[in-house]
């Protein structure tokens, strides 16, 4: 049924209201179940139902109105302290929202499908008769709101009347509820009677930005300089052009101009980046959910922290980092966490806990997943990833540790002989490690056999500007990202030796491969032959390659530019740019090279 | 296939103009003049340098720096296999739009904008010159003194080159 709301304006407006309202909620709902006494919290929830039930209703969309009114009605009992917060209830109030948010999806998709709503609505009715609160309320009851250490800092000021409070209160006046768990593992006691539903569908839009208003200012006042500069230059040219100035006068203006020019676009360039720029948190709010369920469908007890979720990343980054998070994160909980008693057993605590960081580092961000658990056992992997037939006996041989951990990014690898609906398929690793590829990141694996295992990723901040080595190979320019490059050596050809029909140098006590740039991207070579020539040593994940070039250009910051559709995915090349005389430069692929640099040493 | 295709192209481009008057932008290569609809020639420009792109099929001679924008430059001759010819004076780079990207395609020379009525617009023959694929002729202009190919760039890639271009 397609929709028929004659105010387009307003069905977007209740779009984004309502997706924002729902993704906090989940957050909420979980930090709820860690501190079932916090009345702001509860009714900060209510408020969002609320919220949602109230422009539902408004814009005729029946289905939403029917769940979350009944949603709300339990919402609304558990505050006024009918009913006690349980991880039942938190379940079928989770589902509720899940239903929710398909049924938004729905019409943001622009076509209503007649669900079936009846089901969750069925389990919220019995939260709703008068036995259910009595059974609850048997037991020596803690007086439900008796706000002590759990509630935020305010003292707990009477909110909790049956009066509903404003839903247009804006949920930034709110005390901050952390999300940092507090250490009760009660909500996750019960064992698992329904599982609540993975994900609901994502509902985050990211075709229009929201910035900060004085962001905006400052990027018109530096556009407003910009323009300044621009008028001096025109004025600048006119002088010379009319005879008004002299070469000498019109030089050292110049200078002058293109200094400010330089300052005011780069402050301009950092400005916009900024604008692109948001904070992770985007990503990881996801997370408590996904835990939430999983630690119940695995009947594992997981504290999730989360550090550093105001650390801020281009919008790209964010969007593409999701999967492979959520693919850690299952793997932390599926294999690396043991059950409740396999811990107590080898004397660790009951509840395993799994860390989501992040952090800067000069240009690059830094996300781990750091779980307590079993570690990895490289040779139980080792053993499997012979039994896959993805390595053989004397691969496996002359393996480090690094390599075997490495194992088990292979595709079509998994450590269990069957695949379970969370995984066994052996696909997710590898979905990890393209995805990080392609966003130029590496990723480096810490394990200890019986103490836990640390996924570090490393990422660019952006993906739309990076800092380049400008090479020249037998005339023709190439940029190689600087973050992939490890160093640079002037060396005689004469150095190289032949290892198996591969051209390699001895740096230092290890042995590097070389790749010939000129025969990767078939340059026409000069006649005349320098012996000298320059090696860039570059490295993505724990692999090293030196790329053959005749000169070092120089340095520069670059701005990415997409080769279009038809010349996507040239080997070895990642993008193109303009340099200062505006000519094109194509970016070395630094993981393509490598890789291939792979096959040529793989193959021989 | 070509034969039975032509007339429904036709047909396409007369529906599409109600058999009104279409502007052409003709062009030439190897003393043969061609037309493409005016609408999708964004602009023509003289020969810029141009940065040779590794490991592409050898008809793209490479990619230039537009205003900002980096956008990909077939060589005609090289792509209809015609023999290849010095860049002069008179060598321009049609700018177009092809499928919603910019491509620019190197000409001998850029001569005029023609109007001609969409019932001028005749099937191509069976058979047409040296090496040009059927595929993105949509027809043949038959005027007093000259004969004009129409191309439909578009189709100016086979399927197959498309599935190249986007598993290389």
């Amino acid at each position: 049924m397609p929709i028929d709301c004659e105010d387009q304006e307003l069905l977007e407006g209740f779009l984004t209201e309502t997706t924002e309202l729902l993704e906090k909620l989940d957050d909420d709902l979980v930090a709820l179940e860690k501190a079932p006494t916090d009345t702001d919290l509860l009714n900060q929830i209510f408020r969002s139902i609320h919220t949602v039930k109230g422009a539902s209703s408004f814009l005729g969309f029946d289905l939403l109105v029917r769940v979350t009114h009944k949603t709300e009605d339990v919402l609304n009992r558990l505050r006024k302290g009918e009913l006690l917060v349980t991880p039942e209830i938190m379940d079928v109030v989770l589902e509720a929202t899940d239903l929710v948010k398909t049924l938004v999806a729905d019409i943001k998709g622009g076509d209503i499908i007649d669900r079936e709503v009846d089901e969750t609505i069925n389990k919220l009715i019995p939260l709703l008769s008068e036995q259910v609160s009595a059974a609850q309320q048997a037991p020596p009851a803690t007086p439900p709101l008796q706000a002590s250490s759990t509630a935020v800092s305010e003292t707990p000021d009477p909110v909790q009347e049956s009066v509903p409070q404003p839903s247009e209160q804006p949920a930034a006046s709110l005390p901050p509820v952390v999300m940092a768990p507090p250490p009760s593992s009660a909500a996750k006691k019960a064992p698992p009677p329904k599982p609540a539903e993975k994900g609901g569908d994502d509902l985050t839009d990211s075709s229009t930005v929201r910035v900060d208003v004085k962001r905006l200012d400052d990027l018109m006042n530096q556009v407003g300089e910009l323009v300044l500069e621009r008028n001096r230059m025109i004025q600048l040219n006119q002088d010379l052009q009319g005879g008004n100035s002299d070469h000498v006068l019109f030089g050292e203006e110049f200078g002058k101009l293109t200094k400010r020019m330089n300052f005011v676009t780069s402050e301009l360039q950092m400005q916009v980046l900024k604008m692109r720029m948001i904070p992770v948190e985007k990503v990881f709010k996801k997370f408590p959910r996904i835990v939430r369920s999983l630690s119940r469908d695995l009947g594992k007890e997981v504290d999730l922290q989360i550090f550093g979720e105001e650390t801020e990343l281009d919008r790209s980054v964010v969007d593409e980092i999701g999967d492979p998070l959520i693919h850690l994160i299952r793997n932390a909980m599926d294999h690396g966490l043991e059950t409740p008693d396999e811990r107590l057993a080898v004397g660790k605590p009951r509840t395993g806990t799994l860390v989501l960081a992040a952090v800067h580092e000069g240009n690059s961000i830094i996300i781990s997943i750091k779980d307590d658990g079993r570690g990895i056992d490289t040779e139980r992997v080792g053993r499997k990833a012979i039994e896959k037939g993805l390595i053989t006996e004397e691969q496996l041989a002359t393996m480090s540790q690094r390599e075997m951990f490495d194992l088990i990014f292979l595709p079509g690898f998994s450590t269990k002989d069957k695949a379970s609906d969370l995984s066994g398929r052996g696909v997710g690793m590898d979905v990890v490690k393209t995805n990080i590829k392609k966003l130029n990141g590496l990723i480096e694996i810490k394990s200890e056999k019986g103490l836990g295992s640390e996924f570090i990723l490393r990422l660019p901040l952006t993906l739309a500007i990076i800092q380049s080595l400008l090479v020249e190979v037998e005339g023709e320019v190439y940029s190689i990202p600087l973050s992939s490059v490890l160093e640079t050596l002037r060396v005689d050809q004469r150095q190289f030796h032949l290892v198996g029909g591969q051209e390699v140098l001895k740096l230092r006590e290890s042995v590097l491969p070389l790749i010939r740039l000129e025969q990767v991207f078939k340059v026409q070579p000069n006649v005349e032959r320098d012996p000298f020539c320059y090696v860039v040593v570059i490295g993505a994940a724990d692999k090293r390659v030196g790329l053959v070039v005749t000169r070092l250009v120089g340095q520069q910051e670059v701005a990415i530019k997409s080769l279009g559709n038809y010349l996507a995915n040239i080997p070895g090349i990642a993008g193109s740019t303009i340099l200062g005389d505006g000519r094109v430069t194509l970016i070395v692929d630094p993981v393509g090279m490598i890789d291939s640099g792979d096959g040529a040493t793989g193959g021989r | 296939m070509s034969n039975a295709l032509a007339p429904m192209k036709l047909d396409d481009l007369r529906s599409s103009e109600h058999g009104e008057l279409i502007q052409l932008v003709s062009f030439n290569l190897a003393q043969e003049e061609y037309g493409v609809d005016v609408l999708k020639v964004r602009e023509i420009i003289r020969m810029p340098s141009i940065t040779r792109v590794p490991n592409t099929p050898q008809y793209v001679e490479g990619v230039i720096n537009l205003r900002g924008k980096v956008i990909p430059i077939i060589a005609m001759r090289k792509r209809f296999a015609l023999d290849t010819a010095v860049h002069d004076k008179q060598t321009r780079i049609m700018v177009m739009d092809v499928g919603g990207e910019l491509m620019g395609f190197i000409v001998d020379a850029v001569s005029e904008v023609i109007r001609i009525s969409g019932s001028e617009i005749q099937p191509s023959p069976a058979v047409v010159s040296s090496g040009i694929d059927q595929e993105c002729i949509s027809g043949v202009i038959n005027q007093a003194e000259r004969l004009l190919v129409l191309l439909d760039l578009e189709k100016i890639f086979t399927q197959d080159e498309r599935r190249l271009f986007h598993n290389l």
